[in-house]
């Protein structure tokens, strides 16, 4: 059962694309303060995905596994 | 509602935290980048642990949140030889394993039993069953994961040396941020018993008074800031199981209500120490001397961030543990109420201690402590926001009540009073009648 509502994501989304984002900027040559100034982005966009998403609600894969070959053992 | 309200105090936890962090003085220079790769995982991770509704994926969550810890615990800079920071995480990383390990064998006994790994429907089929050894059993077990998160008695043992082994704004992380996880899961879970299971309560009243005796008697001892904090926060995370013996809504709110207080109050700590120690250090109580000379703003920042962690008020600490002591109150729980205000008065003991040295000594030759505006912002907005918390709770509390109320389905707690027609919320704690007591 998965309901559709992407917003209600969008927190956990940005997030992801922001660490996204910091795992290329490790790579290679050391570029640390491009790496807290891309940190300190997605953290404010964090919080304004956040807000913006208070009331949201879905539901992403509720209960995958439901077995019975145990149930009540 | 209840995750994404939990999600907004992550996403603020996140950017205090960043800023806390200044030039990560004791990371080592070659890893830095992905030290914030890490923190933001690990933020990520308990995002989703908040909206977890399903065994599988809070399993994953919790590992998504703790791995980037155990990892970021031992990027600390060598300091003469010693690899303190080495000790501290294989300490972490070996309790965290035992601790899921046994969780994942407490919800392999529910899973057995009820053959759904759904809480809503795993919650239903338990009812029938919540007297059997088994189901206890299944349910201590899978408590034990967020146990550890928590730092509660017996759970605790890698607290105080993970703080003095990680660099001072990992142990801020590891302080702050996973303990409101570890709170919102369960108020998840034990919000899903019935209020007069005795067995609960009675297991939580244990943890919670095994917790506060312990964190505070050895705090009494400690002469490293870090090191007592840690302690201390095995005490609070006590006083925070107060409001579950409860076991009602105002408790779980209350709880709720007090961890996120504890998140700024000790974030308010870790800012001074990490100011007072420039090259990245571990601070013990004597290195605060005369910090309202050095660095007046600072001062002021952990006289509040200290005197709230005490229970003084108006801060933010003080009505955290009123809404507790009430909520275990109103249940009936007078002697866990009595033990709970006896800890909160030993704690004042080693808390001014802090105090006292920061204020009433002189600083000798220890040099003034300049502060960029990040910091100085940080230290306005922590103050700021531990008043506010105390002074005006009533909104906040709201909140975190309605939230806490759709927490779950209503079909997967029957006793709970079903919302009207309309869809109006239940009554929320500013306007319930005041509890007995």
């Amino acid at each position: 059962m998965t309901t559709q509502n992407l917003m209600a994501f969008a927190p956990e989304l940005v997030l992801l694309c922001g660490a996204l984002g910091l795992f290329v900027v490790s790579l290679g040559q050391s570029r640390t303060r491009l790496a807290r100034r891309m940190a300190l982005a997605t953290s404010l966009a964090v919080i304004l995905s956040s807000v913006c998403c208070l009331g949201q609600e879905a539901t992403c894969s509720a209960a995958p596994t439901r077995w019975t070959c145990f149930h009540r053992a | 509602m209840f995750s994404q309200g939990l999600k907004v105090v992550f996403a603020v936890g996140f950017l205090l935290i960043l800023l806390l962090n200044g030039g990560l003085e004791d990371i080592r220079e070659d890893v830095k980048p992905e030290y914030y790769l890490f923190l933001a995982v690990s933020v990520s991770g308990l995002m989703m642990l908040v909206s977890c509704i399903e065994l599988i994926t809070l399993v994953i969550a919790l590992e998504v949140s703790a791995f980037p810890l155990y990892l970021m615990v031992p990027m600390r800079r060598e300091r003469e030889g010693q690899r303190t920071q080495m000790e501290s995480a294989i300490k972490y990383i070996m309790f965290g394993v035992a601790a899921y390990g046994i969780m994942l064998f407490g919800m392999s006994y529910l899973f057995g039993l009820t053959g759904t790994t759904s809480l809503p429907v795993l919650l239903g089929r338990l009812q029938p069953l919540m007297d059997s050894p088994l189901v206890i059993v299944g349910l201590a077990m899978m408590f034990c994961g967020l146990y550890y998160k928590l730092a509660i008695f017996p759970f605790h043992f890698w607290t105080p040396d993970v703080y003095q082994g990680a660099a001072n704004e990992t142990a801020a992380l590891v302080a702050s941020l996973p303990k409101v996880g570890g709170v919102a899961v369960l108020v998840r879970f034990v919000s899903l018993a019935p209020p007069d299971n005795r067995t609960v309560a009675l297991m939580l009243t244990i943890l919670a008074i095994g917790s506060m005796f312990y964190g505070n008697l050895i705090a009494l001892a400690q002469k490293d800031f870090k090191r007592l904090l840690g302690f201390s926060g095995i005490a609070h995370a006590g006083y925070a199981l107060v409001g579950f013996v409860a076991m009602d809504q105002f408790g779980y709110s209350a709880a709720l209500y007090y961890i996120i207080g504890y998140l700024l109050m000790v974030l308010a700590c870790f800012v001074v120490i990490c100011k007072v120690s420039r090259d990245g250090t571990n601070v013990a109580i004597e290195d605060l001397a005369g910090l309202h000379r050095r660095s007046p703003l600072l001062a002021v920042t952990l006289a509040v961030g200290v005197f709230a962690l005490a229970g003084i008020p108006p801060f933010v600490g003080f009505m955290g543990k009123v809404c507790l002591l009430s909520a275990a109150l109103s249940k009936g729980h007078l002697a866990l109420v009595i033990i709970t205000m006896v800890n909160a008065a030993i704690a004042v003991y080693y808390y001014l201690a802090v105090v006292r040295e920061a204020w009433f000594r002189d600083p000798g030759d220890r040099p003034p402590i300049r502060l960029d505006w990040p910091a100085r912002a940080l230290c306005g907005l922590l103050i700021a926001g531990i008043l506010a918390l105390g002074i005006a709770p009533a909104r906040l509390l709201d909140t975190i009540s309605i939230s806490v109320s759709r927490a779950m389905p209503q079909d997967a707690r029957p006793w709970l009073p079903a919302p009207n027609p309309n869809g109006q919320l239940p009554t929320p704690i500013s306007q319930s009648p005041a509890p007995d007591g």
